[in-house]
């Protein structure tokens, strides 16, 4: 029981803690969608009227993809598909400067398309 | 003075083809496909023009993948992974994308390689390989189906084209440089015919010298301008259509949009978050060169690329061109235009969650697990063995070895490289030849086979191996020198001269083809 309540006591820190580590760096939409706690609209705010500062993200529910934040002393939920996020929420779990070199250059295949440059390239 | 950038911007305004050398530009400095786009993009005349397949054109394509024609460049470079479940999975999300497509389809076929890269790619043949390194990172079925989305688009919209296309437009831009050249020593050469013999003098050397020089300037800028950057322009282009269509594709298939999102976040955080070079020099130069481009106004143009000049961006120009790349194909760029793209055209649809269940469990299921293990563990045996620790890389490659994709090119060639590191020659060579299916490994794989047989003096050895190269990566370019030194190992007098001929058609090889002759005669 009581082991429980730790883990469960240490997920809500953890989560509190990741939260407050992002900002909403950058409103992308026109208007932004206000949404309660399960991504439901409620209201929308004209794209001039959000705050032009970063700010702090108050709580994630990553499942969602929402952020609860404080708009004009509100406390409000955004949906993340609105926003950039700082520091991104998806990242790769492999740095790129632990690519070994000789996996590195021989990746590639010559004269096709790709989705996107790999490291330093 | 003036005279022959008329004459220029003549020939410029009325060619057809130069129109899209205009596009190119407005790629670099204009704005994106995406805000130019009306509608849905799978919808719009642009796309509509690939609905039907050009049966000659899929005939070449079909006779290029299953004869040996391929060229050496375009061979596929990785060893294949073969895990069923996975492929099975995989090839399940392209067909389901595929009845998105309104028009004919390509036969789309996805292969699995041994890379740790994050980005997926596509061939001309309608080969869409996906890395192990993209499906140990993405999160979801839907951000898979983004990045599947993308290379099909690749293939449904002939973007592997582009390097005509792009040779064409550079042709172009050369030829016109060259014009201007040209009429410049035109306007200002005469005729002496005082001598009995016709002969040109110059009636303005200085003038004449000067301008040739600034041109010569020009046109060696122009080309890298081609090279560096021009190309970087079409692939903006590029890459901004398949974003669209891929996105069109999923939104049919019934996948998240947002899914894209998560995968362009973290190509971003793969490809490294460095400050985009010569910033202040594109804002300053952007406006100007796009007017000009837009009129035409050859004149205005070249001032401009004076100006460029004058800034030095001819010596730096390598760093201009990982600025655009940077700039204009960045994947945050990339997916803020989706975004915007996707509240215009599907306000409904961008409300969609991701399904984050249908992928792990493939991803968690034994077979595809213990498959995938077994693959990082080769991975980090590489890696062990890059900073010397050999026993920790025999400790990975021994897990591996006992994975059930043991027997697989990738695996049993780092085995053969950590054997090597421990000094067991022998062993490493057993390693290769413990490979079952040859027609999953790369080039590199069957050059190490190919040399041992060649040095072994095993002509007949060395070139059944040729043979299984040829068949599986279709392309007979990649190992003629290998296959003409195992013919005159054999003394097959009547083969090599065979060889020899068709060596002479690829220039690339042609010289080494007739050393490797000399050197036997």
């Amino acid at each position: 029981m009581n082991r429980t309540l730790i883990v469960l006591l240490a997920a809500l820190y953890s989560q509190g803690v990741l939260a407050e580590t992002h900002v909403i760096k950058a409103f992308l939409a026109d208007p932004v969608e206000v949404v309660d706690e399960q991504g439901k609209l409620q209201r929308e705010i004209a794209h001039k009227d959000t705050p032009k500062q970063p700010v702090p993200v108050l709580q994630l529910n990553k499942a969602l993809e929402l952020v609860q934040v404080e708009l004009a002393g509100q406390k409000v939920w955004l949906d993340t598909r609105d926003l950039r996020i700082e520091p991104p929420l998806h990242v790769m779990s492999l740095p790129c400067q632990q690519m070994p070199q000789s996996l590195v250059s021989d990746s590639r295949n010559n004269s096709t398309l790709g989705y996107g440059a790999g490291c330093n390239q | 003075m003036k005279g022959y950038l008329l004459l220029a911007s003549a020939l410029l305004s009325g060619c057809a083809t130069l129109k899209g050398a205009d596009q190119a530009f407005l790629n670099l400095v204009g704005p994106s496909t995406q805000s130019r786009v009306q509608g849905h993009y799978v919808d719009n005349a642009d796309v509509r023009q690939y609905y039907k397949l050009d049966p000659q054109r899929a005939g070449q394509q079909r006779l290029s993948y299953d004869g040996r024609t391929v060229p050496a460049a375009e061979a596929r470079q990785q060893n294949l992974v073969d895990i069923p479940m996975l492929q099975v999975y995989l090839q399940g999300i392209v067909t389901r994308l595929s009845k998105g497509w309104p028009g004919e389809l390509p036969l789309l076929q996805v292969k699995i390689t041994d890379s740790y890269s994050f980005g997926p790619s596509a061939d001309p043949y309608g080969n869409i390989f996906v890395p192990l390194g993209m499906l140990e990172n993405v999160g979801s079925e839907d951000e898979i189906a983004a990045m599947l989305g993308h290379e099909m688009s690749h293939v449904l919209l002939h973007h592997h084209d582009r390097a005509a296309a792009f040779q064409q437009q550079k042709d172009m831009f050369t030829t016109v440089a060259s014009t201007v050249a040209l009429a410049t020593v035109a306007a200002n050469t005469g005729v002496d015919r005082s001598s009995g013999t016709m002969k040109l003098f110059s009636k303005d050397p200085a003038g004449t010298q000067k301008t040739i020089g600034n041109t010569v300037l020009y046109t060696s800028l122009a080309n890298s301008f081609s090279d560096n950057v021009w190309s970087t322009a079409w692939g903006r282009s590029q890459e901004d259509q398949a974003d669209l269509l891929g996105t069109d594709l999923m939104i049919r298939a019934g996948y998240a949009p947002r899914a894209a999102t998560h995968s362009l976040e973290r190509l971003n955080d793969f490809q490294g978050k460095q400050k985009p070079l010569l910033t202040g020099f594109l804002t300053a130069r952007k406006n100007a060169m796009q007017d000009s481009l837009q009129q035409f106004n050859l004149d205005r143009f070249t001032k401009e690329l004076d100006v460029l000049v004058k800034d030095g961006l001819n010596t730096t120009l390598s760093a201009t061109s990982q600025y655009f790349n940077r700039s204009h194909m960045s994947a945050l760029d990339r997916d803020t235009e989706l975004r915007q793209y996707l509240q215009r055209e599907y306000r409904k649809e961008r409300r969609a969650r991701v399904n984050t269940t249908s992928w792990p469990k493939v991803r968690d299921a034994t077979p595809v697990a213990k498959a995938m293990q077994g693959y990082k563990d080769a991975y980090a045996a590489t890696a062990a063995l890059e900073k010397n620790k050999v026993p920790e890389a025999e400790a990975f490659i021994r897990r591996a070895l006992s994975s059930p994709v043991k027997d697989q090119p990738n695996i049993r060639r780092t085995a053969y490289t950590v054997r090597l590191a421990q000094g067991r020659n022998a062993d490493a060579l057993k390693e290769l030849k413990a490979i079952k299916d040859w027609s999953l490994a790369g080039p590199s794989t069957y050059d190490l086979m190919i040399s041992y047989y060649l040095k072994r003096g095993d002509g007949q050895a060395a070139l059944a191996m040729i043979d299984k190269a040829e068949r599986n990566l279709g392309s007979e370019e990649l190992f003629i020198t290998e296959k003409l030194l195992a013919n005159q190992q054999l003394q097959n007098t009547q083969q090599v001269q065979s060889v020899l001929r068709k060596c002479g058609q690829y220039p690339a090889r042609k010289a080494n083809c007739q050393k490797l002759a000399q050197v036997k005669a």
